[in-house]
């Protein structure tokens, strides 16, 4: 069974769409059992269309600026109206699915931001195994307390109006069992030990791109317009991707779809309920 | 001797009567032949075959046999048995003039095969071509002439020279055709469209000629100039002359058309001029675009194959058409409008061929469009359009390539002006259609000029402006359309080196700015979203050249601060010109913009921002989800700002303090709990990751704002508000979340730091479980009430972040979730577990937490 | 007679060089015998007619006569002498009295008219006992019609040889056919095309050939219905040879007539009898279509009808009887009615 995972479009506010290379690659009827639709993406009636045509079984879970009747838009509408098209939109979702439990949440309501112990504390609340988040324009994958982490990042790499997200070039290419060890808390540090795993945000700082960018600007007369500013510092947003979580059984594995150079790399990585004693 | 009545009859005797013949002709016994072929020839006088099937049926088989007996002509003329000038003469006795004309042709044809110098070949040939007159009846007439053509095929071109052998076709042709118009008029009115139909199907005997012409002229060996000299004076003008005259619409077509096609396309470059001329006089009926369509494409053809300029004599061909199309517009003032269309779309085809580059030509012919448009009142609401004509004003509208569409959206004014000008439908699917080729191959598109940006821009204010006017249901598209495509325009004009300086984007942005305001709110909600994005965009490019351009960066500080100020107008003019059903999403925006101003460390502006948003907040968002929404997203934003502390005036002291107020304020009690424990966060700020920090460079400078004893308070608040829920489920509950709240900062600080105890947290756990059991009571008082309902529940039952009601379906799919607003119609019974469990597996989480966390051991569970 | 007692003498008639002499084939009179031909020795104007007589006595017995004659005779014939009379013999005691005239072809013809009777005694009166011959010879006869076989006329010609008796004569005539040449150049023929329309123009040129006396203009006709039809013909000469064809063109100025299709025929019309009731009767000699459908206005249709191949009567006038030839030009039209103009031309043998 397949679960396709996506969020953050911002179609057409923000981005005008999907890659081609992903349209062509989810393009395959019948192939996909559910979706999950991680916020700010329903407006463009044209992309929801698209996702209806994968897969009927669509979950959508409000983003901070989905406002479904924007799209259908008439002057004078009327707030109970608002009021029951957000009743289609929930902020939070599950959907069981082999031996799981998935939580859907955009990430908006998840204070702090992108926090994983508050985003544990939510997965505890739903009492979830996996936990699907968005809201961050950066696709990662981690195991905190044996529940599974996932957020697909946005899947047209559309403008991010939070701190920019970090990006490593090379992190698309590092093993996906590679482990990270950037717990916030040291004292959770014990039990990340053996299965949990983090993918898609290491290190880099600030500090470094400032300093790699001064050494090229050494001569005086480069001009403004010579000067090639790179995507990801207008947009502060990752390359697009999203998400595939195949599940059997007890076995969920998630692949991660980047769209870097006109192409699209994929990861895999293997979360197994089994893994929780 | 008469014919069969029905087609088989018929085949059966022309069969019969081959067979003898040629036993006839094993016994050299040839009046005998003669007089078996005149009696198959009987068969072809039938009238009451239908001509294409059976009537050509039938001819298939006579030729055949005919062609067995010129063969043994010309054998026994050439072995003394016979003479066929004698012959030619004896079968000139048969009474009836279609059988003798066959087998004079026959004979004739035999008798030239032989090549006897002593024949007057030239006669012979004229004689029968002369005769073949006796047959007047159209069907008859056209299969026998075309039986002379074919009978004579290649013994014109050997024996005759070319003068003689394009009179010789030319009359044939001619009184063909004469045949072919007529059977239109034959039989009973009513039988019109019967007659039309067999002439199409025999129009192919008439365009043979043309085609035997196009053959005889081609084979000629001699000067090709000789040859066109004799098209363009003879031939053309016989043909052009026929057509003309005839005044009938079928032939004028086809001839036209095969002419176009039968005859060497450089023919048609040189007397491109003879042939429209010709055209103009035709029948008023004569579909002008289908046949001009043809004309086009074979000079398209050889203009291609060739490489060749286009031209003829001086003139291009562009200029040829122009002068017809100019010379029909005054007149033919009848042609209609789908037709001027169409013929103008072949015209443009041309041009695109001939001189791509040519956006003279093509303004001159969307001016000429635009016009007529005018005269037909197409944009008058009024007129019903057929969807032919508007869909050919699309295809002509729109284009295959980028590229091309820039350049004549560029270079064309009457471009644009005539796509205003159509009907809105046709102009909605055009202006949709080409929107989103400029979408499709964004990478290929460059806007060079700040005059180009804005003669594209003028596309995309009839969409715009058109939704007002057309239907609800499809304008949000097009609106959705245009807020890409702005994306792409911005894009595009990033391409070229001279409007890529912000200060050229800040004047472009301000352009889109003012083209967009001008459309209706519909699209003002829609495409101003786009504008603040690459308002947004365009500051973090200034903040990227102010790291690299270190010498500029006064000058990008002040373009930053500009924008910021443009973005602040924008949401503002989003907010008036839309009204309160856009309130959220302005608030958010506000949000942003401020949050984007805190990365940039502009304490100001942020915080000016933010303001802004609790404007809002406080005047216009009354409805009580929204607002609970709306204050958790200030505080996750607030919760990551680094810059509003750093300046002498505490902003974000203020702020934090405002937006717990505002959370306190709820209206609903569990949104109060909620949002103040969430507020709690406010005084915990946490690592970003972005800024390159972590947990331990906070504790070692102290960098992060950390406030436990406001924290605890904020707990504290919220937990009275838990306790004075009436409803024990949600108070219990929430007291479950606050715990967890607890948890979470057990886990990130010391007790110090965040004042938050064991022994509070303990505190907390007694007094849920207190309340626990009191609920545990009343649920199973309801049991008793309604026994079943402990049984009916296949499904767990949980509940969101926003206090919405999850219910879990154990088997495969989606939940179904009961917002906290909608009447509950679920039992206590049915909820009660939702704060048992969610404590059960906090619990778990403690001790689980407690393997790891010594102070997590103190917690009595 | 001769079926109930066998005549006593055998009279045989033989001309001279008759094998080698051309023949003409012709029917028998009468509807039932059609089909039997006969096939008569042809003798032109002036031509000498010489033969042997033998006469055979049977089986040796001896006849007495009273002397042998051989007469030439050339004679018309007709059933019926008036048409308002079904009768023939009413009241013409001239023909009865000439009773020993006999229509050998058809026995209702009787003769009206005996143009031609020479005779002269081959022998005297005496006693024939064994065969005997005679030459005979009528020197440069001349003969004033042509031999015709009508339907209401015959002119026929024949030797008869008579042995006169005390009873019966014994007689026997032997048929032969007369054939008048005009005396003209018959025009030239060219192969395959002559008369071809498209040098029409040429049917004067055509007629340069034949002499000034018979030398006429081309046959002009204009006629037509009222709003109907309007149509023009032309034949490149009133006059034409038997050998000869006939050219010429129809050219439609006015067609509201739905043709099916056109036809020319060629009619022999035979008047006789004593005026004023004439006898008239016509007969088709040739019916040959020219045109196939119906044409529009402007339409020119050619005509190029071959005679030679045809077995026709020239013209001929005298008395008793006339032959003259009409051309019809037959338009039919799509209901069946017929539209025809009758245009007369006069047909004339040449060698």
């Amino acid at each position: 069974m397949l679960l396709l995972v996506l969020g953050d479009a911002y179609i057409p506010d923000r981005a005008t769409d999907i890659p081609n290379k992903f349209k062509k690659l989810l393009s395959v009827p019948g192939k996909i059992t559910q979706i999950a639709v991680l916020g700010n993406s329903t407006r463009s009636v044209e992309f929801m269309n698209f996702l209806q045509g994968l897969s009927p079984n669509m979950t959508k879970v409000k983003g901070a600026l989905d406002e479904p009747n924007l799209s259908i838009g008439e002057n004078g509408q009327a707030t109970n109206q608002a009021s029951e098209s957000e009743a289609e939109m929930p902020i939070n979702s599950v959907i069981s699915m082999g031996d799981f439990k998935i939580g859907c949440c955009s990430g908006y309501s998840v204070v702090p931001k992108n926090d994983p112990l508050s985003l544990l504390a939510l997965a505890r609340q739903l009492d979830v195994d996996i936990m699907l988040w968005g809201g961050t324009h950066n696709v990662e994958a981690y195991t905190l307390s044996g529940k599974f982490f996932v957020n697909p990042g946005s899947c047209t790499g559309a403008f991010n109006s939070d701190w920019p997200v970090v990006i490593n070039p090379g992190v698309v290419e590092s093993e996906p069992s590679k482990k990270i060890n950037d717990e916030p808390d040291k004292k959770a540090e014990e039990e990340s030990q053996v299965s949990d795993e983090k993918v898609g945000n290491t290190e880099k700082t600030v500090k470094d791109n400032e300093a790699e960018s001064e050494t090229k600007e050494d001569t005086e007369s480069v001009k403004e317009e010579d000067i090639d500013i790179p995507e990801s510092a207008i947009t502060g947003s990752n390359s697009p991707s999203f998400c595939l979580l195949d599940i059997q059984g007890s076995t969920c594995t998630l692949y991660i779809y980047i769209y870097i150079d006109n192409d699209v790399k994929v990861d895999k990585i293997v979360y197994r309920k089994e893994d929780v004693v | 001797m008469s014919y069969a009545d029905s087609l088989p009859q018929a085949k059966s005797a022309v069969k019969q009567n081959t067979v003898l013949m040629q036993r006839a002709l094993q016994q050299h016994s040839l009046m005998d032949a003669l007089k078996y072929a005149s009696q198959l020839l009987q068969q072809l006088r039938n009238p009451l075959l239908p001509p294409q099937r059976q009537y050509y049926e039938l001819y298939v088989m006579v030729f055949d046999t005919l062609g067995e007996l010129t063969l043994y002509l010309v054998q026994g003329h050439k072995r003394g048995r016979h003479h066929l000038a004698d012959l030619y003469e004896l079968v000139q006795y048969a009474g009836n003039v279609l059988p003798r004309l066959y087998l004079m042709i026959t004979v004739g044809s035999a008798l030239l095969q032989c090549n006897d110098e002593t024949v007057p070949q030239a006669e012979i040939l004229k004689d029968m071509i002369e005769m073949c007159k006796g047959v007047q009846n159209p069907t008859r007439g056209l299969f026998l002439r075309y039986f002379l053509s074919q009978m004579t095929k290649g013994l014109l071109e050997s024996l005759m020279d070319l003068p003689f052998s394009i009179t010789f076709l030319t009359t044939n042709f001619v009184e063909m055709n004469k045949l072919w118009v007529r059977l239109q008029y034959q039989g009973p009115l009513k039988e019109r469209d019967l007659r039309t139909k067999e002439r199409k199907e025999l129009q192919i005997l008439v365009g043979s000629q043309l085609l035997r012409l196009s053959q005889v002229i081609e084979s000629e060996e001699a000067d090709q100039e000789e040859n066109f000299t004799v098209y363009c004076e003879k031939i053309l003008p016989g043909i052009l002359e026929q057509m003309v005259q005839s005044r009938d619409v079928i032939c004028q077509e086809y001839l036209f058309d095969i002419v176009c096609q039968v005859f060497p396309d450089n023919y048609h470059l040189e007397t491109v001029e003879q042939l429209l001329q010709a055209t103009a006089q035709m029948n008023p009926q004569v579909s002008l675009h289908k046949i001009i369509a043809t004309l086009v494409q074979r000079l398209i053809d050889y203009v291609e194959r060739e490489a060749a300029p286009g031209k003829q004599g001086g003139r291009s061909l562009f200029d040829i058409f122009w002068q017809y199309l100019e010379k029909l517009g005054d007149e033919r003032p009848d042609i209609a409008l789908v037709e001027v269309l169409d013929l103008v779309s072949n015209v443009i085809t041309l041009n695109n061929c001939c001189d791509p580059e040519n956006t003279d030509n093509l303004n001159k012919l969307y001016s000429l469009l635009f016009t007529k448009c005018k005269d037909f009142a197409v944009n008058d609401e009024a007129t019903e359009d057929t969807v032919q004509q508007q869909q050919l004003f699309v295809e002509l509208m729109t284009f295959k390539e980028v590229k091309r569409a820039n350049l004549i959206v560029v270079n064309c004014p009457k471009y644009t002006e005539l796509l205003l000008s159509i009907h809105p439908r046709a102009q909605l699917q055009a202006i949709e259609s080409l929107l989103n080729l400029f979408l499709d191959q964004s990478d290929d598109w460059v806007v060079e000029t700040e005059d180009q940006f804005m003669k594209l821009l003028a596309l995309c204010k009839p969409a715009t402006a058109l939704i007002s006017k057309e239907g609800q249901e499809t304008v949000p598209l097009v609106q959705q359309t245009v807020a890409k495509w702005c994306h792409a325009l911005v894009r595009a004009t990033t391409k070229s080196r001279q409007l890529r300086p912000i200060t050229k984007q800040v004047q472009l942005l301000l352009s889109l700015k003012n083209a967009l305001h001008e459309g209706t709110s519909q699209s003002v909600s829609c495409t101003y979203e786009s504008l603040i994005t690459l308002w947004w965009q365009l500051i973090k490019k200034c903040d990227f050249l102010r790291s690299r351009l270190p010498k500029n960066k006064s000058s990008y500080d002040t373009s930053i601060k500009q924008i910021f100020k443009y973005v602040s107008r924008c949401i503002t003019e989003l907010f008036n010109v839309v009204g309160p059903s856009i309130t959220d999403r302005v608030f958010k925006l506000n949000l942003q913009t401020a949050s984007i101003a805190d990365q940039l460390s502009l304490p100001e502006i942020s915080y000016d921002f933010f303001t802004q948003a609790l404007t809002v907040f406080e005047d216009t968002l009354s409805d009580s989800r929204t607002q609970f929404q709306a204050i958790v997203y200030m505080t996750q934003i607030l919760q990551r700002t680094r810059s509003l502390r750093t300046e002498g005036e505490d902003y974000y002291d203020n702020l934090i303090v405002r937006t717990t107020l505002h959370a306190s304020k709820l209206l609903k009690k569990q949104d109060q709990c909620r949002a103040v424990y969430l507020c709690s966060h406010l005084w915990w700020a946490t690592e970003i990751e972005s800024l390159g920090e972590t947990e331990d460079d906070a504790e070692t400078e102290g960098q992060f704002y950390r406030e436990g004893k406001r924290l605890l308070e904020c707990l504290q608040r919220s937990l009275r508000s838990a306790d004075s829920i009436m409803d024990n489920m949600q108070s219990c509950e929430l007291m479950v979340e606050i715990l967890n709240r607890c948890l979470y900062f057990l886990i990130y600080g010391e007790e110090a730091q965040t004042r938050v105890s064991v022994n509070y947290v303990n505190g907390l756990i007694e007094l849920i479980k207190t309340n626990l059991n009191s609920l545990h009571l009343e649920q199973m008082a309801e049991l008793k009430l309604d026994d079943t309902s402990s049984t009916k529940t296949p499904q767990r039952v949980l509940m969101g972040q926003d206090g919405s009601v999850l219910k879990v379906s154990k088997s495969n799919g989606a939940v179904s979730v009961v917002l906290p607003t909608a009447a509950s119609t679920e039992s206590v019974a049915e909820l009660a577990t939702i704060p048992a469990d969610h404590f059960q597996r906090t619990c778990a989480y403690i001790l689980q937490q407690a393997a790891l966390d010594d102070r997590f051991k103190a917690i009595t569970v | 007679m001769s079926i109930f007692f066998k005549s006593p003498i055998d009279i045989e008639v033989l001309l001279d060089g008759e094998e080698n002499r051309k023949h003409v084939d012709l029917f028998k009179g009468g509807s039932s015998t059609k089909t039997m031909k006969e096939s008569l020795p042809l003798y032109e104007d002036g031509e000498s007619i010489a033969g042997l007589v033998t006469l055979r006595v049977r089986d040796g017995r001896s006849i007495d006569h009273l002397g042998v004659k051989v007469s030439v005779i050339g004679s018309i014939d007709m059933v019926k002498t008036s048409g308002g009379n079904t009768t023939s013999t009413n009241g013409n005691s001239k023909l009865n009295s000439n009773s020993s005239l006999y229509n050998y072809d058809d026995p209702k013809k009787k003769p009206v008219d005996q143009f031609l009777c020479l005779s002269y005694d081959l022998c005297p009166a005496g006693e024939l006992n064994h065969s005997e011959s005679f030459p005979f010879t009528f020197k440069n006869l001349s003969k004033r019609y042509e031999s015709y076989r009508g339907k209401n006329v015959d002119v026929t010609y024949y030797v008869k040889v008579t042995v006169m008796r005390k009873s019966t004569d014994i007689s026997k005539a032997k048929k032969f056919w007369v054939h008048l040449f005009k005396d003209m150049t018959p025009p030239v023929r060219e192969p395959n095309v002559q008369g071809s329309v498209t040098d029409a123009a040429g049917a004067t040129s055509q007629t340069t050939n034949t002499p000034p006396s018979v030398l006429t203009k081309p046959v002009r006709l204009d006629i037509g219905i009222e709003n109907c039809l309007h149509i023009e013909f032309e034949y490149s000469k009133a006059q034409y040879s038997l050998n000869d064809v006939i050219v010429g063109r129809i050219y439609f100025l006015l067609t509201r007539l739905k043709v099916r299709h056109m036809e020319l025929s060629l009619l022999t019309r035979e008047t006789s009898g004593l005026k004023p009731s004439n006898f008239l009767l016509d007969s088709t000699s040739i019916r040959y279509e020219i045109m196939d459908g119906s044409p529009v206005k402007g339409e020119t249709i050619p005509i190029r009808l071959f005679l030679s191949g045809y077995d026709l009567t020239p013209n001929m006038s005298c008395n008793y009887f006339n032959i003259k030839n009409y051309l019809n030009l037959v338009i039919i039209d799509e209901d069946g009615r017929r539209y025809f103009k009758q245009s007369e031309i006069s047909l004339y043998r040449t060698k």
